[in-house]
């Protein structure tokens, strides 16, 4: 099923093509421009690139990939329809390609002033009606997106600036505090597709929200994927964002995100990272005021072929903050796990109090795992500390499950499960059994290496 | 159940340490293993369930006539034998609940949930272990005696035909002994059979052994009832020497698995 795969453009030559034919307000196409500018000027990173070092792009043609766009025959979602009676979530969101195929949002809080829509939904009604909150939404949408933009670390984020697809936007007006999660699908489909969705979440003061994220596609046919998740979280406020990716072995995905914190705010990412056949996820989360909070946890089963590049950043860039990042994950047959970590304590930001773990398991001989924690302190007056472990199932627990009756296979499963149990029961609730149950079947998989 | 082992061999990394075990054992009654340390007494229990470390150089274990020296671990298990390990292994992430479920399904060949909960808080109040213990990874952070209890716990729920209690005793103060003593007790109202291995005489106070087994130098040296106990007791393990004509090997060194 590509029917939906409408991409009129293909290759990164069309991109000013695509930024003029769009209906956004100018200072979004102001930005795009900017982007496509520093795009122009930018050379793809290369394994010279320190981040890069291990995730080499050099084979890839990106100007192969058409930009999956709104497809004409996608139903029109333009009222927001309240979510069923007794659901789980506070409203819901899904795309499938570059289309919106559900949106819902609990009508209370949409009287509450909470915004939680498409982007280009967004643009148009912030334009046309005259609601306050999506007026104050556009605002915010554009404060962050402009500062993000102020510079372009590369061109991978250049590129999906200038070209980003489709994407959602939530805002939590002050004081504002939901429980129950907001759900964000995106169903990526067709073949040799270009996606770039914007993932904006603004928390003004006080306000507390949390979202569940999945990126996840067809069984077969190559998407790449280029997002950028977007956080801004304001004083006092808290953003609980779990994103889980799970696209098929033939997908990429790059994903670019980065969280403001303000002063006693708080930012809990959790990251699930199980597909794709080429994988690089960085969260950069900033700690802008006192008293802030991060925790950036993550949890990845590498297996097969695949090549998953998980990085973190924790900067601190106020007094009296703390940051925790701990990464866990299993890796089995060929694939190859890294993890890049970084501390970043600014000169003025005495007594930081930050650390990063990030253990990896490897499941057989042929499995790879590198672990690359960095500091960079600037200040006294700190605690800062990282581990990284890379080992193997011990044999002894193998035996003592096995004495107990347990198969080596339902020995193995367990022990692997228990060790991903500590990052597991980090994630929300509602979406642990989901993690136990991808664990256990990723172990059971066979993999065949001659199979392509 | 019949256990028959019959001229056992076995070394770890190339060190021969049973040099030919002859031992009958059996359901329906206790026997207790006693020896000095390095005698060989742990490397039995260990080769009996498979303990990937050591090799069986010769010999067999026939387990009602099946010799079970070439099946999995898991496959002695399921045939009724059940191993407290004189270390339990910590294994992080694996609540006491879960794991427990899951041995006791996998025992019973079916996933009953039926009564699992009420009979596992029976059996850890008799063993007056806290139950909050249920939610606890298994063995992490456990004290010492702590372990030795959730090992006894195990042997409960799972319910053996016969089990091997490797040193359960050693490191135990006597609170905890009489505790351990009285699981074992408890088991051995129905059809069951167990082996004590013990360096001391103390557990065999709380558990009476109605055979009694004396291990030397990799061999088993002689068998008696309940009254060998006593006997070794008050003449210490060189009076055994002497009584077999048992020569001092200059090769054989304290094993630490022992």
């Amino acid at each position: 099923m590509s029917s939906t795969d409408v991409a009129v453009f293909r290759g990164t030559d069309q991109i000013e093509r695509y930024i003029d034919s769009l209906r956004e307000p100018q200072w979004m196409l102001d930005i795009r421009r900017r982007a496509l500018k520093a795009f122009e000027s930018m050379n793809w990173p290369t394994t010279e690139d320190e981040e890069w070092r291990r995730s080499d792009i050099s084979s890839y043609d990106f100007d192969r990939y058409g930009y999956v766009g709104e497809a004409a025959a996608a139903p029109a979602v333009s009222e927001s329809a309240a979510p069923e009676s007794g659901a789980q979530r506070s409203g819901t969101i899904r795309f499938r390609g570059g289309s919106c195929t559900e949106l819902t949002l609990d009508p209370a809080l949409a009287q509450q002033g909470v915004v939680f829509e498409t982007l280009s939904a967004l643009f148009e009604n912030g334009v046309r009606n005259n609601s306050q909150s999506h007026a104050a939404a556009v605002t915010a949408v554009r404060k962050l997106l402009e500062s993000r933009t102020a510079e372009f670390e590369n061109r991978m984020y250049a590129w999906h600036y200038a070209a980003w697809t489709h994407g959602v936007v939530l805002c939590v007006p002050r004081f504002v505090e939901i429980s129950r999660p907001f759900e964000v699908v995106m169903e990526h489909e067709g073949d040799e597709a270009l996606s770039a969705p914007q993932v904006v979440a603004v928390l003004d003061e006080g306000a507390r929200a949390t979202m569940l994220y999945t990126v996840e596609g067809e069984e077969k046919g190559e998407v790449v994927l280029n997002e950028a998740i977007d956080v801004n979280v304001a004083d006092a406020a808290r953003l609980e964002l779990y994103s889980h990716y799970q696209l098929n072995i033939d997908s990429s995905a790059f994903s670019n995100g980065r969280a403001e914190i303000g002063r006693d705010g708080a930012f809990h990412s959790f990251v699930a990272s199980f597909g794709g056949m080429f994988t690089k996820l960085r969260m950069d989360a900033r700690l802008n005021g006192t008293g802030g909070d991060i925790d950036l946890d993550g949890l990845y089963f590498a297996s097969e072929d695949q090549h998953m590049d998980l990085g973190t950043v924790q900067s601190h860039n106020a007094l009296n903050a703390n940051s925790r990042t701990f990464y866990k994950g299993a890796v089995k047959d060929e694939a190859h796990a890294i993890y890049q970590g970084l501390i970043r304590v600014a000169r003025n930001a005495s007594q930081t109090d930050a650390y990063l773990t990030n253990n990896s398991l490897l499941l057989n001989d042929g499995a790879r795992s590198d672990s690359i924690p960095g500091l960079n302190i600037n200040t006294d007056d700190v605690k800062c500390s990282h581990g990284s472990t890379t080992g193997k199932i011990d044999p002894l627990q193998l035996y003592y499950l096995q004495t107990r009756g347990f198969s080596y296979e339902a020995a193995r499963i367990t022990l692997v499960q228990g060790f991903l149990e500590e990052v597991i029961v980090r994630a929300p609730e509602p979406v642990q059994d989901r993690l136990r149950e991808l664990v256990e079947a990723r172990i059971l998989a066979e993999y065949d290496p001659d199979q392509d | 159940m019949k256990i028959i082992i019959k001229d056992l061999r076995a070394s770890i990394n190339g060190q021969a340490i049973l040099k030919g075990v002859d031992l009958e054992l059996d359901s329906g009654h206790v026997h207790a293993l006693m020896g000095p340390n390095g005698s060989g007494k742990s490397t039995l229990s260990n080769v009996i369930f498979g303990h990937p470390a050591f090799e069986v150089t010769g010999g067999e274990v026939l387990v009602d006539g099946d010799n079970i020296l070439e099946m999995e671990p898991n496959e002695r298990a399921l045939l009724g034998l059940f191993l407290a390990f004189q270390y339990p292994v910590e294994v992080p992430g694996v609540t006491v609940g879960r794991f427990l479920k899951r041995a006791v399904d996998i025992r019973a060949g079916e996933s009953k949930t039926k009564g699992f909960v009420k009979e596992l808080r029976e059996m850890m109040d008799y063993l007056e272990i806290d139950q909050q213990f249920i939610n606890r990874y298994l063995n992490e952070g456990f004290s010492g005696g702590e372990k030795k209890r959730m090992e006894i716990l195990q042997m409960l729920m799972l319910k053996p035909t016969f089990a091997i209690l490797d040193e359960t005793d050693s490191g135990l103060d006597i609170d905890a002994l009489r505790i351990v003593s009285k699981g074992v007790n408890k088991l051995r109202e129905g059809n069951f059979g167990a082996l004590i291995i013990t360096h001391y005489q103390r557990i065999l106070n709380h558990i009476r052994p109605d055979y009694v087994h004396i291990m030397y130098q990799g061999r088993v040296v002689t068998s008696g009832g309940g009254d060998l106990v006593d006997a070794l007791e008050a003449h210490g393990y060189d009076w055994i020497r002497e009584q077999y004509g048992i020569e001092e090997e200059n090769d054989v060194q304290s094993v630490s698995s022992d």
